[in-house]
């Protein structure tokens, strides 16, 4: 497997500049011809859809939702960062880069990361230009706050919706490219195969989701912009259709899948209420800006949070990290959370929760102002619960949020399968072993307003590969795959619905491989997923046809695909002898905290799938840090 | 946190494909807790349905948290339930008793035509929006964000209407199934902003011309819209519309 | 750019009275059209209803009025032909929303809409159909004279004796009666109606919009009181013959 990250020469400041001016250009003229295949409407997936066609490439887009503005970005509540150091506390594209790096664990690519941070200012202007209401201050100037592992408040937000705001302005462009003609959207149609044709990628098979149509589609290049894998542990805060089929299918035709097992819990989402729970939301993190979390001091305390005196409260993140607070970074207010209920002083139904309290914010500034604040949020959290959390704190426990794994890029956003791009939170991307909060946002429209359409053509520049339409017999293969793999889920006929599979695997996945992972647990799971898997293509019972709009079959192809892939995320939590940011080996921590082996880990682990029955194997992408100098990662 | 089940019937709207006819059909559920979502009932009766051997109810959701606009039934001829600010999936159980017979029904308008069971078809929106609903701008050459101040409560105002999700609730609530309070509302969000003050009165021409090539209904100010909207967005943003649309005639 | 894909622009400046025509016929514009007549016919019947009011000042100052009325051509043309135009474009323009509105919603849902919205502004269709029902009938009444109570012959001006014709009508409970429906009726459709015409104009305040629907209310019902006052007072001999 080839994993050269191509990074340029030269210092940290000046790569991206030199490499924009190295690139090969792709002719005007030329731009026309080439067709890009675009799967993802999300902020990655619309934002390089729009701009590459504002350039001029030929561009088609496919999406599951039955419109674009539907991709999971737009659950997004708390905020997007950038460099712009509007507030003069002294935050720059430097620190911005540095707290980035840091917070993930020292487990990114340092150069990757400092161009995010450049072009993180650009991308609040083009939002603004576009329209998107970000939040203001009275004088007009925009308003920004802190968000979790940062001490600078640089983070840009639109009411609690920022996702959904910047969204509508990258889903705007591009229909305002469908509306020019330059763009095809496809919706309602989930991506089932890619399609190589020797050795370069060059398009894909989807369902048509409303006729059950297999079809192919021919192009030059395919850019994945498909999201993150969170779901595969079936409750999570990510949207119920996200899912790894896109990428995964992409690496069983040898993209290689980079740190599969970097996956991020957030601490604040609303604790599960029962066994039919089909999701679990999340709270934003904003709120740790005013909110104070905190347990009894004694282990089975059952008094309602108003009886427990001041002095019998542990406020567990100040204490333990008095400069951040309860700002810490995920991982750590997360593995927290998780510390105090195993001690026994977990909150709620089945001592699995935290309060997050605002009585002392509402004391110092108000009612009012913590509802301009956080007012959708709360109501948002009443509706759920049916309490007031103005009166009774919240109660929130930690859950599956953000993956940080994805497939292996190179500095030029292109896998190792050449004419593969991947953008965004499909990417194995820029957050290392953990993500720090408003990151995410940034990085999807990073990639696609203000890399890939850079460097995109390096590839189409110098790719060269003839001209091919979709009646290849490769595209003919592929679909026929596509095909029998709905008829073989179709026809097992057995008991047990693709849900109760799916939450079964979860469970499985979030108790020995979720926010503590240990030797022991991790092989176990390697004996339960595929006897779990083994049952699924046995007796799962997908009721309909190919033909037609069929939900089931949608979540029976996901489900089978998570089956194949929780096995590699398990290998690679096991082969990641060390702890890193929301990867958390029980063997590897001091007083709590994960203990990194930069000896012996400072490296990207990037798995090469060798077929049905084989064992997967893992090849490495060094890390070299030149400007950001490994040290403790240490919030205290 | 106490947990009462509940046994309910419900009504649902069953049809297998765009050009099948439908009907309403009666089922039984058991087993309803108070604290699980709607969907999360809808979902409950699915696993009942498929391990009798029947198919499931396919009806479209996605984020669950009453963001992404996907989710959209009538429950009992109300769009999302009829709770102030909350969308079918964050309608909770607990606002149901034992007993109910709840009736479940896809958003009816032609321009939404059903696709399978509650699963419509949306894509006027989309048009809708392709035919004005943006700023013109291309990607780079955007000048610094804090150019140009915008007042808060202009920018407050240009949120107020952003909120929308774009469901449809509003076309489906609405007795001539009209698509003002969409429409405007994406209009009022570019309008309040000096960046889409440049294409105002051709952004609301070429929206109102698609909102009628579409075939949804007029406007006759019931309100409905704005009583079932999720995102609470007030008629405020009609008027503007009309507004807008009468000055665009003049120029 | 010079490769940027450029947007579609339609061709600029349609004639305007074709553009104006074109947005009569759409939806808002449709809806525009209902309010400029609206606010026209609500003006036609307040001054109508002035002129009614004269009533309660006795037979000589009410037909003085009525003759006045009658002997003033250039007015009674000039608002004859506002009518003539008013009336049924607010006519055919509601019947064709309604029919567009029909359309557009083909299949109904099973459980009825139970969407919040006023009765009366749910039934504006069928207020307005009352309404023109009652108007046709007091066209027939005491401009066509067709039916109804007449005196047995006009005065010596040869105007016809608009107070005995009033008062010998409405001394009949049932055309009283009639007439009091009419007017309520009437008050329902302007309650929701010059409600309604604001935001068709686009007219909206922050601070005024909210008293709007109880001012429609409150103009719309005293229209009503004020009209329903005659009949009443005839009936109960407060006008006297
Ligand atoms: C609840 C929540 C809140 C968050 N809040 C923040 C925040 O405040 N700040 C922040 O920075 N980040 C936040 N994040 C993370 C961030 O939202 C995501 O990481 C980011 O939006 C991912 O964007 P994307 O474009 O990569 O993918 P997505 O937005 O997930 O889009 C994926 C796209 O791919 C399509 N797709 C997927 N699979 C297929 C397939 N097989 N076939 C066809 N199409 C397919 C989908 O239709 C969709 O269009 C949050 C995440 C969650 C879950
Ligand atoms: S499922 Fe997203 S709004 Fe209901």
């Amino acid at each position: 497997m080839n994993l050269d990250a191509k990074i340029p020469e030269g210092p940290i400041e000046q790569k991206w500049s030199k490499h924009k001016l190295a690139l090969p250009l792709v002719n005007p003229a030329n731009k026309r011809k080439h067709k890009v295949i675009i799967v993802g409407t999300g902020l990655a997936g619309a934002s390089a859809a729009a701009t590459l066609s504002e350039l001029g490439y030929q561009v088609e887009v496919f999406c599951f939702q039955d419109s674009p503005r539907r991709a999971h970005s737009i659950a997004a509540q708390g905020g997007i960062n950038a460099a712009k150091n509007y507030q003069n506390d002294g935050d720059s594209v430097r620190r911005l880069a540095y707290d980035t790096v840091k917070g993930g664990d020292y487990r990114s690519r340092e150069a990757n990361v400092y161009r995010l941070a450049e072009v993180s200012a650009n991308i609040i202007d083009q939002c603004v230009a576009q329209g998107v209401p970000f939040a203001r201050e009275y004088g007009g100037h925009l308003a920004n706050r802190s968000f979790g592992g940062a001490q600078v408040s640089r983070t840009f937000y639109a009411r609690g919706q920022t996702g959904q705001q910047l969204l509508l302005g990258a889903y705007q462009a591009l229909e305002k490219q469908v509306n020019a003609g330059a763009v095809k959207m496809h919706s309602r149609h989930e991506m089932l195969e890619l399609v190589v044709v020797d050795g370069h990628a060059r398009g894909i098979v989807t369902r048509d989701l409303v006729t059950g149509k297999l079809e192919a589609w021919a192009g030059d290049t395919v850019v994945l912009a498909t999201g993150g894998y969170g779901n595969v542990f079936y409750l999570s805060t990510n949207a119920k259709g996200s899912n790894v089929t896109a990428t995964w299918r992409a690496a069983k035709k040898g993209a290689g899948f980079a740190n599969p097992c970097y996956t991020q819990i957030h601490p604040t989402c609303i604790p599960q209420a029962g066994d039919y729970q089909s999701k679990l939301t999340l709270m934003s993190e904003s709120l740790r800006n005013d909110g104070r979390v905190w347990v009894p001091k004694k282990a089975g305390d059952a008094r309602k949070p108003a009886q427990i005196p001041e002095e019998e409260r542990d406020y567990y993140l100040e204490r333990k990290y008095p400069s951040f607070g309860n700002l810490a970074p995920r991982d750590i207010s997360s593995r927290a959370a998780k510390q105090v209920c195993d001690e026994g002083r977990g909150v709620g139904p089945g001592g699995r929760g935290v309060y997050l309290d605002f009585a002392d914010a509402i004391k110092r500034v108000g009612k009012q102002v913590i509802s301009e604040r956080y007012g959708n949020l709360f109501d948002m959290y009443a509706t759920i619960t049916g309490d007031d959390p103005y009166t009774v704190p919240m109660r929130i426990y930690p859950a599956v949020h953000y993956t940080m794994g994805g497939l292996w890029v190179d500095y030029n956003l292109m896998s190792n399968l050449p004419g593969l791009h991947v953008i965004g939170e499909a990417n194995f991307s820029d957050h290392g072993a953990n993500r720090l909060g408003a990151s995410a946002l940034m990085q999807g429209l990073a990639d696609g307003y203000f890399v890939l359409p850079y460097t995109i053509s390096a590839y189409l520049a110098t790719a060269k590969q003839p001209k091919l339409t979709s009646d290849h017999p490769e595209f003919k293969k592929a679909v026929d795959d596509a095909r029998a793999r709905m008829t073989k889920l179709l026809n097992v006929k057995g008991k047990r619905t693709v849900d109760s599979f799916h939450r079964e695997l979860g469970v499985l996945l979030w108790n020995k491989c979720g926010m503590g992972r240990t030797e022991k647990g991790l092989k176990e799971l390697l004996i339960e997923i595929p006897r779990l898997r083994e049952e699924f293509w046995r007796n799962v019972n997908v009721p309909g046809s190919a033909e037609s709009l069929n939900q089931a079959l949608e979540k029976a192809g996901r489900v089978a695909d998570f089956f194949e892939f929780a096995e590699v995320l398990v290998l690679d939590a096991l082969d990641r002898d060390e702890s890193c940011g929301g990867h958390f080996r029980e063997e590897h921590e001091d007083q709590g905290e994960a203990k990194r082996d930069d000896e012996k880990f400072q490296h990207v682990s990037v798995w090469e799938w060798k077929g049905e029955g084989q064992a997967p194997v893992r090849h490495k992408e060094p890390l070299v840090f030149e400007s950001f100098k490994p040290s403790i990662r240490s919030y205290k | 946190m106490s947990d009462k089940k509940m046994k309910l019937k419900l009504h649902v709207y069953r049809q297998a494909s765009k050009d099948a006819a439908g009907a309403m059909k009666e089922y039984v559920v058991e087993d309803v807790s108070e604290h699980m979502s709607f969907l999360e009932m809808m979902d409950h009766l699915n696993e009942q349905l498929m391990n009798k051997g029947e198919e499931p109810i396919a009806f479209d959701h996605d984020c669950r948290e009453g963001i992404c606009g996907m989710c959209s039934m009538v429950i009992n001829g109300i769009p999302h339930g009829g709770h102030r600010g909350v969308t079918a999936c964050q309608l909770h159980m607990r606002h149901f008793k034992d007993g109910d017979e709840i009736f479940v029904e896809p958003w009816r308008a032609r321009a939404f035509p059903v696709l399978r069971d509650l699963v419509v078809d949306r894509q006027a929106f989309d048009r809708i929006v392709a035919a004005g609903g943006y700023v013109s701008i291309n990607t780079g050459g955007a000048p610094d964000a804090n150019a140009l101040p915008i007042s808060k409560k202009e920018a407050d105002l240009s949120m107020d209407a952003a909120a929308c999700i774009g469901c449809g609730a509003c076309v489906a609530a609405c007795k001539n199934a009209s698509a003002m309070l969409f429409v405007a509302a994406k209009a009022s969000h570019l309008n309040h902003l000096p960046q889409g003050e440049p294409e105002r009165y051709e952004r609301v021409k070429k929206m109102a011309a698609q909102m009628d090539a579409e075939g949804f209904g007029t406007c006759s100010n019931y309100s409905s819209c704005e009583a079932v909207c999720p995102k609470e967005i007030s008629v405020r943003v009609i008027a503007e519309f009309n507004r807008d649309l009468l000055k665009a005639q003049a120029k | 750019m010079a490769e940027a894909s450029e947007l579609r622009r339609e061709a600029a400046s349609e004639p305007l009275f074709g553009s104006l025509a074109t947005f009569a016929m759409s939806s808002v514009g449709s809806k525009v059209v209902m309010a400029v007549t609206g606010i026209g016919l609500w003006l036609f019947i307040t001054a109508h209803l002035a002129g009614n009011l004269t009533a309660f000042l006795g037979r000589e100052i009410f037909n003085g009025y009525a003759a006045a009325l009658h002997h003033n051509q250039p007015l009674l043309w000039g608002m004859r032909l506002a009518l003539l135009i008013g009336f049924p474009l607010h006519i055919l323009t509601a019947a064709r929303t309604v029919a567009l509105n029909r359309a557009a919603r083909p299949v109904e849902y099973a459980w009825a809409n139970k969407s919040p919205a006023r009765a009366a502004a749910k039934t504006m269709m069928l207020s307005g159909a009352v309404v023109l029902a009652f108007l046709l009938y007091h066209l027939a009444h005491f401009t066509w004279r067709v039916t109804g109570p007449m005196p047995a012959a006009p005065l010596p001006s040869g105007d016809w004796d608009a107070y005995s014709m009033l008062v010998m009508g409405f001394q009949r409970p049932l055309i009283a009666g009639f007439y009091v429906l009419g007017q309520v009726l009437l008050a329902a459709h302007l309650s929701h109606g010059l409600y309604s015409m604001f935001q068709h104009l686009g007219l909206w305040g922050r601070r005024w919009t909210p008293w709007l629907q109880s001012a429609a209310l409150v103009v719309g019902y005293g229209l009503c009181i004020a009209f329903a006052s005659i009949p009443l007072a005839v009936l109960l001999g407060i006008i006297k013959p």
